[in-house]
């Protein structure tokens, strides 16, 4: 008998340990999976976001920089995250900037005819620490994300008299 | 009596690790087709100098990047004939919540709890944006009352929007 109670409670100690090695072991995997799953996702919005702000520094007309700047701002504040759903761990550092040729009232035209791109880049900073993934993923992931765009064949004009450019209203 | 937990507990995990990659695919076919979307609707309608979006040629762009990775779930489009009593509800210069996009097709006894609809919806907000919004409840592994928020049974909610300002292209 004593060695009967004995058998048993040595099988639930074995029981015990064996789940205390499992359950960590199966909490680390599901965290670092769905973290991971979140930061593809993060990366995903956040460049989608980046690309439609470099498509709206073209909609102004050449050279209004001010309106480009406005334009992708909005669109950037616009497509990621307009309504909170990932708040908690996604924070922007460094806010949309764009530059090029365009922005400046110019069209540069490369060897074959292509202008030269409007280049917008923005930062952010991917952060689980308010979350339960942070049990697995307790470091920050800084994202930084480029687009271009490219000006149209037609539609924009010059507004500057004897420009060479090819795009001369 | 340790099986059954142990197989609880890892069913549950199965099922976290199952409907975060489908969410994650969703989602990302979602961006696509928000980004996408914009790019057709800013391309302006009838003519290269218009002024006006392209708003309804936005779902017959978009329908074909989002059928296949919704896994099941229907792709809606926001100014089809089934969807009037819903526009007329949100009004002309807004998109639908996921919610609101639910609520309506369980009024309609489409799909558990109106889960199983994404409404890819472009309009012009009346302040000079063009917003496109992919939104409602995609299908999903989560038996109802467990899901995280109020999720709803058998969905995963579906919210991707963009918005830019109207692109008038001309001088």
């Amino acid at each position: 008998m004593r060695a009967g109670r004995g058998g048993r409670r040595g099988q639930r100690a074995q029981a015990a340990i064996e789940m205390a090695l499992v359950l960590p072991i199966m909490i680390v995997i599901v965290c670092g999976f769905v973290g991971m799953m979140l930061e593809l996702r993060a990366e995903n919005e956040f460049q989608t976001a980046v690309d439609l702000a470099a498509q709206a520094a073209l909609v102004p007309p050449l050279g209004d920089q001010a309106a480009s700047q406005a334009d992708s701002t909005y669109a950037f504040s616009h497509t990621l995250n307009p309504y909170g759903s990932e708040s908690g761990y996604l924070s922007v550092t460094t806010p949309v900037s764009c530059e090029g040729p365009y922005l400046e009232g110019e069209i540069d035209l490369n060897a074959q005819g292509i202008p030269a791109p409007v280049t917008c880049m923005a930062q952010a900073n991917l952060d689980f620490s308010k979350t339960p993934i942070s049990i697995f993923w307790f470091w920050s992931i800084k994202l930084s994300t480029t687009a271009e765009a490219y000006p149209s064949h037609y539609r924009q004009c010059q507004n500057t008299s004897g420009s060479a450019s090819a795009y001369q209203c | 009596m340790e099986f059954a937990l142990v197989f609880g507990l890892f069913l549950v995990a199965l099922m976290a690790i199952l409907d975060t990659w489908i969410w994650t695919i969703e989602t990302d076919a979602a961006d696509a087709s928000v980004e996408q979307g914009i790019g057709v609707a800013m391309s302006a309608a009838g003519s290269a100098t218009s002024t006006t979006p392209a708003l309804t040629d936005v779902f017959a762009s978009v329908a074909p990047l989002l059928q296949q990775p919704m896994l099941g779930t229907t792709v809606e489009d926001w100014y089809a004939a089934n969807l009037a009593a819903l526009r007329a509800e949100i009004g002309p210069n807004a998109c639908p919540t996921s919610d609101q996009v639910a609520d309506y097709f369980d009024g309609l006894h489409s799909g558990y709890d109106g889960v199983g609809h994404v409404v890819v919806c472009a309009v012009n907000d009346g302040a000079d944006h063009v917003t496109v919004a992919i939104t409602g409840y995609a299908l999903s592994v989560v038996p109802p009352g467990i899901g995280p928020f109020n999720w709803r049974g058998w969905g995963l909610p579906i919210s991707e929007t963009a918005s830019v300002n109207v692109g008038t292209y001309s001088p």
